[in-house]
């Protein structure tokens, strides 16, 4: 299998990647800290928001993960002989992968919701650490390069439809786009390169618009929009008001 | 005389106890592959005045099938011509004109049409790209043996669309801005061409020129400050910052789909960091006045830490450089500028008289050129490797050399002998070697062979003892060692442990000195570890004091009585006369600006490292290491804005560099006269020393230690 041969390669990186392949092995709220401050004393509701989106992540990537059963890269060779224990769970999405986007982009929004002129330069450096944790599960040996792909597909996805509940107005639904990915049209050898999937620059009139613009900035074959995207979604009152108690918490 | 007596019966001793209580421990054991035995032959012949001297790999790589350089199916060979049979253009034209030879041989046209500072000069010292087939010719065909002298056989490499790449070489800038007053070579692994430290006060690159012989290899890649400028752009996402992940992805140099190592998806790279100490300066250069010409090595050479494949690829690397630096004057319209290069790079086993092939190519290419060009080497960190041993053999007398091959080595080990020529037939000396299970040679003199089988008839090592002129004017006993270990099945192994070599003298007179070498076998920083770096078990050999402080100097009394020795360690391709060598000292501690304990010493054995220059080994020291505690010196890691730190001469010698361009391009009150030869070096080594009463002898220090530049100020910035 051409995934094990990159998983393979990518382990060369171990050295260099040990001390954040071991902290990230929870969700790394330090490393999102790097970029945007989020000191529990400062931003306990961003983070109990942040979490809610992570719940969500792991809710939804669980039931791919348990509907595909697609095997662990250890599966395929024993000389994989991942740094860290391997999950119980299949490996296709990556659920750092996943987590990692829909935390890069609800944060995102959260903080551009009070500063709209705010550099896109913050989003990119976020989407750069998203794919970074996602990558180093790929050196760890937990994880193939495709996994990260259909995790952040799946990651930008879920954020679309969380940001969709948490800031539609009461009474109205929100769009938001899906995407689909295509496992038989990822390329065996490919490896995982986030520009491919994402344009940080893209622009569109609404988030909805923006977000598709963005995922189809790739062009590339298994990311299809969904037949029936945008899809809709209503206010979820709860993550409403916890949407602007964090966003409270932000210039 | 207490000393003298002391060691006189000492030496007696161990004469005599050699004799008496030679071990000779139980033929056979239960090796993990039962040896056939040893088998004894003669060397393969060799008429020495007519056929090239051989590559000292040579015999090995025959008898093993060149099973250790690669799978490509050219070879690169670095060539000295018979200055009596002509020209290298005329070599060329014989090697075109020849049915046999023109599609086997590829000379690039950097060594038929030598650049402005070179014209009309008869260098005898080239790089060819050869067929495997082209390499027993050599031994073979007399036709040849009219031209070469002598050669080595550099790694495999695979050939592909290369032979456009290489005759584009001579490529000049177009429309070339600004003055250059010096050009910086950089010959490395690692280059990390778009790293903000390489950029001018333009925000230009300041590399000219990268050739990269990785992708593909060997032939590789030339990269202009156009292309690289266009990387830059290419992966500038709407801020300022380059995103240099996505850079090195786009350029090929973090392609994941491909295996072997990356040096740029690293964190830190030695190539990077050198890079940085050579060529950093704290207000960027103007563009176009100090550009910079890199050479990224091949891999796979770069792994082998032998550097027994690398020196064919480092030689043309620095023919490239001195060519861009004419063609860089002749786009800027001005006279060729001073070219520094550095080779941050060594060895531990050769000749050490300054003659072995690349020691001879590098003297002939500095002194040859008609506008400066220095090469700047390490003087090797193998002071305390137990890498070197020195004997003295009274008639009659046996020593024996403890080596200790270590096991998991995935490489080959090799360990050198050389001695004083003595004569066409040789040195009345006599070798024998035990292999760990107790597998007894026979004795052999000079003009034979032991070679130690396993089933199969495979060869696993091999002792050849060769007379003087087959490699050089001293005898020689090259042994080589298949790994010990290996992650593939099939591949013959040797074993690990203690290989006892015994040496005679049969004659009537003393044989002094006998030098051992093993050559390096460790891992390129970066690199994961194949090879385990064997060296030598003496009882005698004192390694650390009561304090558990290093011992570095050999005359301390609990190492004195050892033949395993600390001078005459210098990086082997370091003994020509004419490169400038540094070695490493440590800033802080006490006491300060002590000489690094790793630094290797000299003297080169005569006539090498002859220049009027004394102490005969490195020619100044500057900075390896901040403190005790502060291992290394501060530098640029692979992306924009990190620091890393690395140690050991091959960061000493970067610095010299540094401050060899600054004394070219910007004279100071300290640092007055362009420092452009060795002399200048020691001398400005010596008026700077800061003194203090522990100032380290001339074989192991030069003229001095240069604190310049000093270590970091606190803060972000590193010098």
């Amino acid at each position: 299998l051409d995934q094990v041969e990159l998983v393979g390669n990518w382990a060369d990186l171990r050295e260099d990647r040990a001390e954040e392949i071991v902290t990230q092995m929870s969700p790394p709220v330090a490393y999102w800290s790097t970029v945007l401050n989020l000191r529990p004393d400062r931003r306990k509701w961003t983070l109990e928001l942040l979490h809610a989106a992570l719940r969500l992540a792991n809710y939804a990537q669980m039931r791919f993960k348990h509907a595909l059963a697609c095997r662990r890269p250890l599966e395929y060779s024993p000389q994989v002989q991942p740094m860290i224990l391997t999950p119980g769970h299949g490996a296709l999405p990556s659920g750092h992968a996943t987590e990692a986007h829909i935390v890069a982009l609800v944060l995102w929004n959260l903080v551009r919701s009070k500063e709209p002129t705010k550099p896109l330069e913050w989003l990119e450096q976020l989407m750069r650490q998203a794919a970074r944790v996602a990558i180093n599960r790929t050196v760890a040996g937990v994880h193939f390069p495709v996994d990260s792909a259909a995790g952040q597909l799946l990651g930008l996805t879920l954020g679309a439809y969380f940001l969709a509940r948490a800031t539609a107005p009461a009474g109205v639904k929100a769009n938001y786009s899906a995407f689909k990915f295509d496992g038989t049209a990822f390329d065996n050898t490919g490896d995982f390169d986030w520009r491919k999937h994402y344009n940080v620059y893209a622009t569109g009139t609404s988030a909805a618009e923006t977000q598709t613009k963005a995922l189809n900035a790739g062009g590339v074959a298994f990311a299809d929009q969904m037949s029936n995207s945008p899809q809709s979604a209503g206010r979820a009152p709860l993550l409403a008001e916890l949407w602007s108690m964090a966003q409270g918490e932000w210039p | 005389m207490i000393d003298w007596l002391v060691r006189t019966f000492t030496r007696i001793w161990r004469a005599v106890s050699g004799v008496i209580f030679s071990p000779r421990p139980p033929a056979g054991g239960t090796p993990r592959q039962p040896p056939a035995g040893w088998t004894t032959a003669p060397v393969p012949p060799r008429d020495t005045t007519q056929m090239p001297g051989a590559d000292p790999y040579h015999d090995w790589a025959v008898s093993t099938g060149f099973a250790y350089y690669g799978s490509g199916s050219w070879l690169p060979l670095l060539l000295e011509l018979r200055p009596s049979a002509g020209t290298i253009q005329s070599f060329g034209q014989f090697l075109a004109a020849s049915p046999r030879y023109a599609n086997l041989v590829i000379v690039p046209d950097i060594f038929t049409q030598p650049s402005t500072r070179l014209l009309g000069k008869n260098l005898t010292f080239l790089v060819v790209l050869a067929d495997r087939s082209f390499v027993p010719a050599i031994d073979t065909d007399t036709s040849l043996h009219k031209w070469i002298a002598r050669y080595e056989i550099g790694q495999a490499v695979t050939v592909d669309s290369h032979v456009s790449s290489i005759t584009g070489f001579l490529n000049q800038p177009a429309n070339y801005v600004g003055t250059p007053k010096a050009v910086i070579g950089v010959i490395d692994d690692g280059i990390a061409f778009a790293h903000e430290r390489f950029l001018d006060a333009g925000g230009q690159p300041r590399i000219e020129y990268l050739w990269d012989q990785v992708l593909p290899f060997f032939s590789g890649m030339e990269y202009s400050k156009v292309a690289i400028q266009g990387f830059l752009t290419g992966s500038l996402f709407g801020g300022q910052v380059v995103d240099e992940d996505d850079l090195y992805r786009k350029s090929g140099h973090i392609n994941q789909t491909r295996g072997g190592h990356k040096p740029l998806a690293a964190r830190a790279s030695h190539g990077a960091h050198v890079m940085d100490l050579a060529c950093h300066r704290k207000l960027r250069p103007q563009t176009g006045e100090q550009p910079i010409v890199a050479v990224q090595l091949p891999v796979s050479s770069v792994r082998d830490t032998s550097g027994a494949t690398l020196r064919p690829q480092i030689y043309f690397a620095l023919r490239y450089i001195v060519a861009k630096a004419d063609a860089i004057a002749a786009a800027a319209v001005c006279p060729p500028p001073p070219v520094v290069v550095n080779v941050s790079y060594g060895t531990i086993a050769g000749p050490h008289d300054g003659l072995s092939l690349f020691e001879r190519a590098l003297d002939e290419l500095i002194q040859s050129a008609t506008a400066t060009v220095e090469v700047v080497l390490p003087a090797g960190n193998n002071h305390l490797s137990r890498c070197h041993a020195e004997l003295a053999l009274a008639p009659g007398s046996v020593q024996t050399l403890n080596w200790r091959v270590l096991p998991d080595d995935w490489t080959e080990s090799y360990l050198d002998i050389w001695m004083p020529g003595g004569g066409a037939a040789g040195p009345p000396v006599q070798i024998a070697v035990t292999a760990p299970d107790g597998a007894r040679s026979g004795w052999i003199q000079a003009g034979a062979q032991l070679q130690l089988k396993i089933a199969g008839n495979t060869v696993v090592a091999q002792v050849s003892f060769y007379p003087p002129l087959y490699v050089g004017p001293q005898a020689v006993v090259r042994i080589s060692m298949a790994p010990t270990a290996s992650p593939r099945a099939g591949v013959p192994l040797a074993m690990p442990g203690l290989w006892r070599i015994s040496v005679r003298n049969t004659g009537h007179l003393p044989v002094s000195p006998i030098h051992t070498w093993i050559e390096r076998d460790d891992a390129a920083p970066g690199y994961k570890r194949a090879g385990a770096q064997s060296y030598l078990d003496d009882p005698a050999y004192g390694r650390y004091d009561d304090g558990g402080r290093p011992i570095v100097n050999d005359n301390d009394p609990r190492t004195i009585n050892s033949h395993v020795k600390r001078r005459h360690t210098l990086n082997a391709i370091a003994s020509g006369g004419s490169p400038i060598v540094i070695g490493g000292f440590r800033h802080g501690g006490k006491p300060e600006h002590e000489a690094w304990s790793g630094s290797s010493r000299g003297p080169a054995l005569p006539p090498g490292r002859a220049n009027g220059v004394p102490g005969w080994g490195p020619d100044a020291m500057y900075r390896s290491e901040d403190s005790p505690s502060h291992h290394g010196v501060l530098g640029a890691g692979t992306r924009s804005g990190s620091c890393v730190a690395m140690n050991g001469t091959s960061v000493a010698a970067p610095l010299a560099v540094r401050r060899i361009v600054d004394s070219i391009v910007s004279p100071s009150p300290s640092n007055p006269t362009p420092l452009v030869d060795r002399a200048k070096v020691f001398n400005d080594a010596g008026w700077n020393d800061p003194g203090g009463g522990n100032q380290p002898p001339a074989e192991l220090g030069g003229g001095g230690r240069v604190l310049d530049p000093p270590p970091r100020e606190r803060g972000i910035e590193w010098p």
